[in-house]
């Protein structure tokens, strides 16, 4: 017969266990909306989750993949995630100039050198320089491929191209193969194989316009809640995030999983690495450059003018820059 | 109170609310603007985005896809109605597609048609034909027998069976098809064209999306809405016009 002092010694050692493994203080949940999944500087919460690194923060990162372009920054507008990686400056600044709840957390990706653009093989088209009469693509209105690819026109002397929204790399990739485009763009390692196979040839790079490159072209954006009153965990967050990129610039092993994300080989990723993600174009810290995004920003009519000192200020809450 | 008094006062209602919603701060105003700020920048809609261009390329667009669906739907429906052992194979595939979401296939169309027009019209077009096919076949097979009987005693051809009791008979359910086949022709139309960013109102919305004009974007939205409206008021005068008396 089951008395009531066997059936609680029974519940007490069955509970027990249960009691003694709960965490002494559990991780604080974050929600990362992350925009580009795979390519490398928007891989770096993946990375550092799968390294530890925010974990070790106290942090437990929810990563919801976008398709990038405002989308990313749709997700923190709305509340729906704390953090938004990867999210393009002009688009911020359309959001900021009217005032919506969004705010930057740190600088994510400074100059073009990640962009590049190809022909297919055969199609007389070497640099930028032949692209007279022909199309070109970038990702969307507005975007960096588009200020880019626009500097790198004016920089051959070529005015008549003609400029198309084609989406994201992938499908650009396709319309250039089905020759629909003549000038695709990409983001490494998107295309290598293509060039390596002779396939594509490569036309221009972002690495070309100088005057970008201490430029911030996306940044990490958060809600004004996390920013302002989660403030330790936003330094925590953006430490534990420093972290990893100073890992992914020395453990071979991100290369592969990196090249494992991007369907790429392991010489794939390193050249990727090298060539268009230089690690000084991740640093953290505020938005570099803000004058001249605000000023293409107006030119590309994203914003009817420039943010008011107020506006800049509200925007630009940068809790944590890492020391050099 | 008569429909149309009806319908505006609940507009108006509703509209009131959203505004209030966003005075008290219920709503973050610079999420969901409010209306007086939404109709406010109906104009520039008109000066700054080229409106009027965006609306008439959407609308014909939407039409010539609704075109497209009605000139193959229809006699697509037929052969399903006229031949028993098409109508028992290929109904539940043809209703199969009309609940699939086909706008996914637009990487596909823009391989094989390229970035243009034809890439909208056509999925448009694909999009409204199950419904026209599904809704003729519905019509001709709901023609009451007697008339057939009857049209027999009089010796009635094929021809003439045609086009004095079958079609007469399925013109009110020809009507409503051709409606839903621009109903889903509309919706594909638009949403193609803002996926592809290329044509009408649907690029202006993503646009105007992208550049955080919201106002302006639920602006635009108004106008897709118009667009459906004229649609309605066209198919239903059209019914009006081909029903018998």
């Amino acid at each position: 017969m089951i008395t009531r002092r066997t059936l609680g010694a029974t519940i007490g050692a069955l509970a027990l266990p249960a009691l003694l493994s709960r965490p002494v203080g559990a991780a604080e949940p974050v929600k990362v909306a992350v925009g580009q999944r795979g390519a490398w500087d928007t891989s770096v919460c993946a990375f550092g989750d799968r390294m530890g690194f925010f974990q070790e923060a106290g942090l437990s990162l929810e990563l919801l993949f976008t398709d990038g372009g405002t989308e990313t920054q749709q997700a923190v507008v709305s509340g729906g995630t704390d953090v938004g990686v990867g999210a393009g400056m002009l688009a911020i600044l359309g959001a900021a100039v009217r005032n919506a709840p969004v705010r930057i957390l740190s600088s994510n990706f400074r100059g073009a050198s990640d962009t590049f653009w190809y022909a297919r093989a055969g199609a007389g088209i070497a640099s930028f320089k032949d692209a007279g009469g022909k199309t070109f693509a970038y990702s969307t209105n507005g975007s960096s491929s588009n200020l880019v690819s626009l500097k790198l026109l004016q920089l051959a002397g070529v005015t008549t191209a003609k400029g198309v929204p084609t989406g994201n790399p992938v499908a650009t990739l396709t319309q250039v193969m089905s020759g629909q485009i003549d000038i695709g763009y990409s983001l490494p390692p998107i295309g290598f194989p293509d060039m390596e196979a002779g396939r594509l040839v490569f036309v221009g790079s972002g690495r070309e316009v100088a005057e970008f490159r201490d430029q911030t072209v996306r940044c990490l954006i958060c809600t004004p809640a996390f920013v302002e009153q989660r403030r330790d965990t936003a330094t925590r967050f953006l430490q534990a995030y420093h972290k990893t990129i100073g890992a992914m610039y020395t453990e071979d092993r991100v290369l592969d999983w990196f090249a494992e994300g991007a369907n790429a080989t392991h010489a794939q990723a390193v050249r990727a690495r090298s060539e268009f993600y230089p690690q000084s174009a991740m640093a953290l810290g505020p938005p570099g450059n803000l004058a001249l995004s605000q000023q293409q920003a107006v030119e590309l009519k994203r914003i009817p003018r420039t943010l008011t000192a107020e506006q800049e200020t509200r925007l630009v809450q940068v809790p944590w820059t890492p020391t050099a | 109170m008569r429909g149309p008094a009806l319908l505006v006062a609940t507009v108006v209602a509703l509209g009131l609310v959203w505004e209030a919603a966003a005075f008290f701060g219920w709503v973050d105003g610079a999420i969901v603007p409010p209306p007086g700020e939404v109709l406010a920048g109906i104009p520039a809609l008109f000066t700054d985005e080229d409106l009027v261009h965006r609306f008439a390329t959407t609308f014909l667009e939407a039409f010539a896809a609704a075109g497209l669906a009605a000139s193959v739907g229809v006699p697509l429906g037929l052969w399903l109605h006229a031949s028993r052992a098409a109508g028992v194979a290929f109904t539940p595939w043809v209703a199969a597609i009309a609940a699939a979401p086909l706008v996914l296939l637009y990487p596909l169309f823009l391989v094989i048609v390229g970035r243009n027009m034809g890439t909208i019209i056509l999925m448009g077009g694909v999009a409204g034909l199950p419904a026209m096919a599904l809704k003729t076949k519905e019509g001709f097979d709901g023609v009451p027998p007697v008339l057939l009987r009857v049209a027999r005693s009089f010796g009635f051809g094929r021809w003439e069976m045609f086009r004095k009791v079958l079609l007469p008979s399925a013109v009110p359910t020809l009507a409503n098809g051709l409606r839903l086949a621009l109903v889903f022709a509309l919706i594909n139309v638009v949403g193609v064209e803002f996926l592809v960013n290329f044509g009408g109102l649907g690029q202006l919305i993503a646009d105007l999306s992208d550049r955080y004009e919201l106002a302006l974007m639920y602006g635009a939205v108004l106008f897709v809405i118009l667009v459906s409206t004229v649609f309605f008021v066209l198919t239903e005068r059209l019914e009006r016009w081909i029903r018998p008396a």
